[in-house]
């Protein structure tokens, strides 16, 4: 059982293709469109590589959660990450910024800054912080709110205690004048169906796969937050890789992402059935402008609490949406 | 490496080293062997211990500690015995009964282990109980506790598995039930062989004056029970209120302890609670090792290809989750195991629902077994005995569970038709 | 020493109770949660947890399998004893170093609500193991006095 990164250390700058194992690790489910995407990942990795380099997979958080795993990724003890961009925001505050809600209006409008100028200014920010991006564009489904009465204006979401999983979601509900609080993902169901929390804020393949239909009446489909996942290479692996190995990977990671990208969108429509036929609700908005327009206002002070990020919004905004 | 892994930690076991510092120090020499970073043994026996269900292990505690010297149990349990008393082994039918009520609020075995142990326990042994009877009767009807629902390990198969959690919950109901009538059972045999003391008679006025007495600590599982069903508090911050309830009382009401005794308690909770999370820290290293090397995904390849009879089937992988139960806990087993069988449940002619209330079930029962039981140490710890007296009085117990979940294999109706019913 | 612990321990479980009670108050009499209940409980817990451990060693009231050992001669029970605190004391040392080294490399990662610098949380892994390593010695220099009991 060989360890992230094998022999021959002293090839970087060689054409030449060592056998090495890599450890592949993800927060998604197995057989999800991300785990599926892994896989093809592994496949076309081994394909290119003649066989050279494996790549082992440790789905649904098996080796951390998802801090966890992005600290054992700078530090070499899993060779390639696959999390969603708001998590690598535990390194830098940018990565905060692309998860706050209603910034991006849509997924080619992501692909477009990533695709850009700040795509390579994240992509700088995370090498400093011991990781190499090989790819940013592998999609997730947007976000929705569940809740027990339908949520289509600002003013629906007043005291609406709503569990988010992380800070961006937290500070931009608070402001709008929700009370979003943290609960963790095995404990949500529980806190819906006692009434701890009022609703949920996640993709919908995970409010089907936890089940939270059965405790909550309506799916508002806001889609807040569109989000893509990073493929992250350890940056004490990329050490140990030729610079044909490295290649190799940049090609496998974008391909699997197209891949993946087919799967995650073909679902779409799929949960979205699957949460109807379970008695849920999915209220669709009548204008989203509103939300939109405040969260523009509140960007100064959310600039102030990620200091890195200043800027960032600006730029975003500039990125014409189709 | 898989059996270095295995024996190394037999082996430091066995010559008396403490079991959390046996998986470090086995896990330090692993990672090093094997050229991963050390500091991830810093890191997952940090994340072992940052748990948000695990801030319960501390506040019950402390509340079981208030509890005692406060007053609160002394007039609970001269309650109970004016109730149960009479009959031979009652202390340990209250316990079990209480264990049942208290796992319709808690989700964790430990907890519950933790809550009543460190009450009944004492009191069992005070009445003339055997410290290891007393620590196996309090570690297996804890185990009712995740299989009654609301439960923890369920939520986590449910999540993993992407299967139904509210079909989980009802699904578990009838054999956590069945479970806690026939720990009743084999408790009262038991109590009956080792003549275990019972009350003398008492009027009614004296029952009388021991309700009125006690209907202070009486009211703490109804606040408990009904602030959680009607939704004020979620299971583990019950814990905090616990203990607010048993401080106001004690200090309050009872008037039987004063501030400087409560940080004493505050110092001793804090000290049981740490033996406790200084294994669960280590155990989740030991785990990640257990990942890395991949050894229950082998294990699970190894069982599927055994034979395609899906009670047979389902008889062996029970087994299995037992087995594997023994190294490691509860919710790191289902971390493990769920991911690696889920897709292979989905290509057999199995029942997801029957199949993940087993598994998680089978893995409950891990929590008793060692070398990895931490429900075992705990109640050995609180019983002050040796963790080899109470395993051996626990055999009896864990029959129990092999024989609820050998019938849940041979009629499924067992778990399946609650579900079926109520979820269309 | 013994003062300071308790105190510090005291502070820890007062913490506990009150940011939940508070949370559970504040969120059914005012609807208003506390966003930061899990992820500072969680924090406590972890600083508990390794203070805790280094106070367990000073007891040596670590959990363990002695079914064998107690059953063997004092002598050889002695030899063992001193062979698992020195083993236990040369990991201990191991893992502070790389414990610090956690510390220091983790002081850019920023806590999701609080944001507090991760390194004060794995800083009570460091504190726990120097108090474990402190306390064995002070054990072992306490049993080599006092010799094998026969
Ligand atoms: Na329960
Ligand atoms: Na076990």
């Amino acid at each position: 059982a060989g360890c992230g990164g094998g022999s021959g250390g002293d090839s970087n700058a060689g054409g030449e293709i060592n056998e090495v194992t890599l450890k592949l690790a993800h927060n998604a489910q197995v057989n999800s469109p991300i785990d599926l995407g892994t896989h093809k990942f592994a496949e076309l990795v081994e394909q290119k590589s003649s066989g050279k380099m494996t790549v082992e997979i440790y789905p649904a958080n098996q080796l951390g959660g998802n801090r966890e795993i992005i600290e054992q990724t700078t530090m070499g003890g899993i060779d390639i990450v696959v999390v969603g961009l708001g998590v690598f925001g535990y390194l830098d505050d940018r990565f905060m910024m692309m998860q706050v809600p209603f910034l991006f209006r849509s997924q080619e409008q992501i692909h477009e800054a990533l695709d850009g100028e700040l795509g390579n200014e994240l992509k700088e920010s995370m090498l400093e912080n011991s990781i190499y991006m090989l790819d940013m564009n592998w999609d997730r489904l947007p976000r929705q709110i569940t809740s027990n009465k339908p949520i289509k204006t600002i003013e629906d979401m007043k005291g609406q205690i709503i569990r988010a999983g992380a800070t961006p979601p937290i500070e931009v509900f608070k402001r709008m004048g929700a009370e979003p609080t943290k609960v963790p993902l095995n404990e949500m169901y529980l806190a819906v169906q006692q009434g701890v929390v009022h609703g949920v804020e996640l993709p919908t393949d995970y409010i089907y796969d936890y089940s939270i239909y059965e405790v909550n009446k309506y799916c508002n489909m806001l889609n807040h937050t569109y989000g893509t996942l990073g493929v992250g290479l350890s940056a004490v692996t990329k050490e140990k890789l030729s610079a044909k190995q490295l290649q190799i990977l940049e090609e496998a990671a974008k391909e699997a992402g197209e891949y993946q990208n087919e799967l995650t969108w073909n679902q779409q429509a799929d949960y979205e059935e699957k949460l109807a036929a379970a008695g849920m609700i999915l209220v669709k908005p009548d204008d989203i402008t509103p939300f939109v327009e405040a969260v523009k206002d509140m960007i100064p002070e959310l600039e102030q609490i990620w200091p890195n990020a200043k800027g960032m919004a600006e730029k975003i905004y500039a990125i014409e949406a189709e | 490496m898989i059996a270095f892994v295995l024996l190394s930690l037999l082996f430091l076991l066995i010559v008396g080293m403490p079991i959390g510092m046996s998986m470090f120090v086995v896990a330090m020499v692993y990672f090093y062997l094997e050229g991963i970073p050390i500091q991830l043994v810093i890191q997952q026996s940090f994340s072992g211990a940052d748990k948000f269900v695990l801030t319960a292990i501390p506040l019950f505690m402390f509340a079981g500690k208030v509890m005692n010297a406060g007053g609160i149990t002394t007039r609970i349990l001269a309650f109970c015995n004016y109730v149960v008393g009479r009959i031979v082994g009652g202390l340990a039918q209250v316990n079990i009964l209480s264990s049942m009520i208290f796992a319709g609020m808690s989700g964790c075995a430990i907890t519950d282990t933790a809550g009543l142990g460190s009450v009944l326990i004492p009191a069992m042994k005070k009445e003339g109980y055997s410290p290891e009877y007393s620590a196996a009767v309090t570690a297996s009807s804890a185990v009712a506790g995740p299989i009654i629902p609301p439960s923890v390990p369920m939520i986590v198969t449910a999540a993993i598995a992407s299967v139904s959690v509210g079909k989980l919950f009802v699904g578990a109901a009838i054999p956590g039930l069945l479970y806690g009538l026939g720990l009743m059972i084999v408790a009262y045999i038991m109590a009956r062989k080792a003549n275990y003391p019972c009350r003398a008679p008492m009027t009614v006025q004296e029952g009388w004056k021991t309700f009125k007495e006690s209907i202070w600590g009486l009211l703490a599982p109804v606040i408990i029970i009904g602030g959680i069903t009607s939704g004020v508090f979620t299971p583990t911050e019950a814990a905090a209120i616990a203990v607010v309830y048993a401080l106001i009382v004690s200090v309050f009401i009872y008037r039987e302890v004063d501030f400087k005794e409560l940080a004493q308690m505050c110092h001793e909770a804090v000290i049981s609670t740490s033996t406790i999370m200084f294994v669960v820290a280590m155990a989740a290293v030991y785990s990640y090792i257990l990942t890395r090397e991949r050894i229950t995904e082998q294990v699970a390849n190894f069982l599927f290809g055994l034979t395609g009879n899906a009670m047979v089937l389902e008889a062996i992988i029970v087994l299995a989750a037992l087995l594997i139960g023994c190294f490691l806990s509860t919710t790191p087993a289902i971390m493990l195991f769920v991911p690696v069988v889920a897709p292979l449940v989905l290509s057999l002619p199995i029942d997801p629902i029957h199949f993940y209330v087993l598994v998680t079930a089978a893995f409950c029962l891990g929590t008793l077994t060692p070398p990895v039981g931490l429900n075992l140490y705990l109640s050995a710890d609180l019983a002050q005995t040796s963790v080899e007296k109470v395993f051996r009085a626990l055999y009896p117990f864990l029959l129990v569970m092999v024989v609820v979940l050998g019938l849940c294999i041979l009629f499924p109706p067992l778990i399946t038709w609650l579900p079926n019913m109520m979820y269309r | 020493m013994e003062i300071v612990m308790k105190i510090l321990t005291t502070i820890l479980m007062v913490l506990l109770v009150v940011i939940l009670t508070a949370s559970v108050t504040l969120r059914y009499c005012f609807n208003s949660p506390i966003a930061f209940a899990e992820e500072s409980t969680r924090y406590i817990l972890v600083w508990m947890s390794f203070l805790g451990a280094g106070l367990a060693t000073k007891r040596d009231a670590h959990l363990r399998v002695d079914a064998l050992v107690t059953r063997l001669p004092g002598r050889l029970q002695f030899v063992f004893g001193l062979l698992n605190n020195l083993i236990s004391m040369v990991f201990l040392t191991i893992g502070v170093y790389f414990g610090v080294k956690i510390v220091i490399s983790a002081h850019t990662q920023i806590s999701d609500v609080l944001r507090i610098n991760i390194s004060y949380v794995y800083l009570a892994v460091v504190l726990g193991f120097m108090l474990m390593i402190f306390h064995i010695l002070k054990n072992t220099y306490y049993s080599i006095k006092k010799g094998p009991t026969i």
